[in-house]
């Protein structure tokens, strides 16, 4: 093992040993390679940009799509005292932003969202910057083919470009070899160290539980967690129905703490949700897709899917939060015959739809007819055409690309216009079709007779390990002989007076 | 419902005359001369801005029944309130109260690694000021904040004194959501916020009117506003060193200053503050001769009274004499 990384490590953070490929991939960066890391969920991706970030001068630059994991991390690495270190994302109010802007050289590690790098000031500022690292997180959302595809994740070649070509760092926890190709091809045909570690985790077991109707849902799901009695997330898509389980939940079983987290709540409630629960207050949190990022609890036992994902990365990334202390934990996903209903419904949801395109086209042409090729706002767009800031952003990005929008204007050109309807709905009409595939490869897995771990990961690699303990339903496990260890809850504090004095005096 | 009750309460005298909707605007505390008037015409100063959230959907449902029948008044079991007087320092107060008991809590296990109840930046800096003037006697600070919320939650009804403990996150131990405090406790969500807020004024009330008893809470108001706004942050930075013992010879070497801005320092906040800097550099006895003179001469001249008297004071005495007597002047 390398004798400095090591220390590092020991000195940041306090462990004695890397996880799987961390050591790897910070070799790779720390001899200024271009590198590409596709690492499983929890095995601590963050460790092979932040090291670097304590142990060189220069700054590194963080791409990150998810606004509320940049916060997670700002946050944690503050509390363990490492202060040089910001956020810039629409989170930040104006004033906020340009007082970072102007102190960069006071951070050595800089978390950016793709939008913030559109901001030509905060180029010229990074310009002035000695960049040890650009590390792209969540790298597949630049393909396309991707769990998530991000528009602005395009344009980030050109930035590097920008920024005089530093070495960058590509991390993500999800990529079939199909996009790990188109990671590298667009993010400027990189020459790239590749370090591809499997995601495929031996000490999870799968299991489907087939129900005719929400009633027989609940029931087993009171059922499984009578059993497991155990820190368990629940999954849901939607937070009314997180909210209302959470409460049957508590109805039926008093014993087992349990709340909801979803992204529609107050931010001081999310956080001490979080901490409840990593502090093992809460045994059971019913959630949405929000939770889970930044979360680093070790000994969750159980994921329960009440509702599937809509793609197999989302729910290999939702399961892979158990077990990360490397003891045998199990996924369960409940599932009844209507459940496909949702998830289509979102994918409708994301992707506009053909009149929206028609009409957006329709009102700008309008304007530019009257002489107005300043380009509207979002805000005056939303007035006329109902189209979400997702939508929008991702039209807009079409239109550069056809040179229908320069700069902030409008130019026409009536052959351009309508080449760029053509175009924009077959692009839409692939990406869903794409999507359905998506859905229709996640519900294959739930009809299969073979082997789950097998069909599960067999697209993402090579070789699939087999499982340390229990396997998979289909391959004739149980967990009829499960052994709940009950987990040490906390001694409950009878009365205020009692707690004070715990909080204050003892 | 606590909600229901107040509204009750407040509909009683302002029913005949005004519409439901000024009662909302004076539970949250809405700034105009309309709401303002009748919060003192009616006498439900002590209700105004006591619920800045408040939903306009979930006041309205309440208040539609209760704008129509007369409804039981129970003004005898009614929470303290003192809208009118603390609208504006509650939630700061709160939050600097909540982040410092998790602060102290944790300090005292040797932990440095918690995540801040508050996201806040202007809670979170006043903290950490605080923390940086304070660092060295924490310990008296946990066992102040310990002593002075135990004595003024006694006085408080049960629920009160559980909402507001259970709400406080600190060394290991996470505090509950309202959303979950309205779980246990089997009250409404508005009621846990309510609740809340009356103990925060009971809180303030007691701090405010008796700072020597309940210094540590004290410490955590605002302090009044035109202190603030006029003392400036140089000023300010004076004030704190030499309220940490440290002379005016240590300060100015510290920051780099000559004595003599120090002493203008000094001066400046004895205008607003009168004598509890002043006292150290100034006796009350010295201070009355030299007004004494200054009154008999009928002059403010620094140069004309140092003459007067025999160059016995020094200018920085006699500035602070001088900044004293406005202090008095106000008083009376």
């Amino acid at each position: 093992m390398n004798a400095d990384l090591q220390k590092a490590l020991q000195k940041f953070y306090g462990y004695d040993n890397f996880r799987t490929g961390q050591e790897e991939i910070l070799e790779s960066v720390l001899k200024n390679r271009h590198t590409l890391g596709v690492l499983p969920t929890g095995t601590g991706k963050s460790i092979c940009y932040q090291l670097p970030a304590f142990m060189r001068s220069g700054q590194v630059i963080v791409v990150s799509p998810l606004l509320s994991l940049m916060e997670d991390q700002v946050k944690q690495l503050r509390a363990r005292g490492f202060k040089r270190v910001a956020a810039l994302n629409s989170f930040l109010d104006y004033e906020d932003k340009q007082q970072i802007m102007r102190k960069l050289q006071n951070y050595d590690l800089l978390y950016v969202s793709p939008e913030m790098l559109q901001n030509d000031y905060l180029i010229n500022r990074l310009q002035s910057l000695h960049i040890q690292l650009f590390v792209v997180d969540e790298a597949h959302c630049i393909s396309q083919w991707g769990q998530e595809f991000r528009t602005d994740y395009l344009r980030l070649a050109e930035v590097i470009r920008n920024l005089g070509n530093p070495p960058v760092l590509a991390l993500t926890g999800t990529a079939t070899p199909e996009v790990q190709v188109d990671i590298q091809h667009l993010l400027g045909d990189l020459d790239m160290d590749k370090h591809i570690y499997p995601m495929d985790r031996e000490n999870i077991s799968y299991f489907i539980r087939e129900v005719q109707d929400q009633q027989e849902k609940n029931e087993t799901m009171l059922a499984l967690l009578r059993k497991i009695q155990a820190p368990t997330i629940i999954y849901f898509s939607s937070r009314n129905m997180a909210e209302s389980t959470a409460a049957i939940i508590r109805a039926n079983m008093p014993d087992m703490p349990c709340a909801y987290y979803h992204g529609g709540m107050e931010n001081e409630d999310r956080i001490l949700i979080q901490q409840q629960f990593l502090s093992g207050q809460l045994q059971i949190i019913c959630c949405t897709s929000a939770f889970g990022m930044g979360v680093d609890k070790e000994d969750v036992r159980l994921i329960i899917h009440y509702h599937l994902p809509s793609d197999k990365e989302s729910f290999i990334q939702e399961v892979g939060r158990a077990g990360r202390d490397g003891e045998e934990s199990v996924s369960v996903v409940l599932y009844s015959p209507g459940d496909w209903q949702i998830p289509i419904h979102l994918i409708e949801q994301d992707l506009p739809e053909q009149d929206s395109i028609q009409q957006m086209l329709r009102f700008l042409y309008q304007r530019v007819k009257a002489g107005q090729l300043e380009l509207p706002s979002y805000e005056l767009l939303i007035q006329h055409i109902p189209i979400s800031e997702t939508q929008w952003r991702f039209l807009l990005y079409q239109m550069e690309k056809h040179d229908i929008v320069k700069g902030n204007h409008l130019h026409y050109k009536a052959n351009a216009w309508k080449d760029f309807l053509d175009q924009i709905e077959k692009f839409v009409g692939n990406r869903k079709r794409h999507k359905l595939k998506q859905l229709q490869r996640m519900k294959e897995w739930v009809y299969t007779d073979s082997c789950r771990r097998q069909a599960l990961f067999a697209d993402f690699q090579s070789e699939v390990r087999p499982a340390k303990g229990r396997c998979c339903d289909n391959c004739g496990d149980t967990l009829a002989d499960w052994q709940s260890v009950l987990t040490n809850v906390q001694p409950e504090h009878t009365g205020w007076r009692e707690q004070l004095y715990h909080l204050l005096q003892q | 419902m606590l909600l229901a009750s107040i509204i009750i309460h407040a509909a009683q005298p302002i029913r005949q005359e005004r519409s439901a909707a000024s009662i909302y605007h004076l539970l949250q505390g809405k700034r105009s001369a309309q709401t303002l008037q009748d919060a003192h015409m009616y006498g439900l100063t002590h209700l105004f801005g006591i619920y800045p959230k408040l939903s306009r959907q979930v006041f309205d449902k309440l208040a539609a029944n209760i704008m129509q029948e007369e409804g039981q008044d129970i003004k005898k079991n009614m929470p303290y309130f003192n809208g009118m007087a603390y609208q504006s320092q509650t939630e700061p107060f709160l939050y600097r109260l909540l982040l410092l008991v998790q602060l102290l809590s944790n300090q005292t296990k040797g932990e440095n690694r918690y995540i801040p109840v508050t996201d806040n930046p202007a809670i979170q800096h006043w903290i950490k000021q605080l923390y940086r003037q304070e660092q060295h006697r924490l310990d008296d600070w946990r066992n102040g904040v310990y002593e002075e919320l135990y004595g003024l939650l006694e006085e408080l009804p049960q629920i009160q004194a559980e909402l507001f403990v259970d709400r406080l996150t600190g060394y290991h131990h996470i505090g509950l959501t309202t959303v979950q405090l309205a779980e246990k406790y089997h009250v409404h969500d508005t009621d846990v916020l309510l609740y809340q807020t009356s103990t925060i004024h009971h809180l303030l009330q007691h701090a405010e009117t008796d700072t020597a008893a309940f210094p540590h809470l004290a410490a955590l108001m605002d302090r009044p506003q035109h202190k603030i706004r006029s003392i400036t942050s140089t000023a300010q930075k004076t004030r704190t060193m030499l309220e940490r013992g440290m002379s005016v010879e240590q300060i100015a070497l510290v920051r780099g200053l000559t004595e003599n801005t120090i002493k203008d320092h000094i001066v400046e906040i004895t205008w607003l503050d009168g004598e509890a800097l002043s006292s150290k550099f100034i006796s009350d006895t010295d201070a009355a001769v030299i007004l004494e003179c200054a009154m008999q001469a009928g002059t403010n001249k620094l140069k004309q009274i140092h003459a007067l008297l025999e160059g016995k004071y020094d200018y920085f005495q006699i500035r602070l004499a001088l900044a004293l007597r406005k202090e008095q002047e106000v008083k009376a």
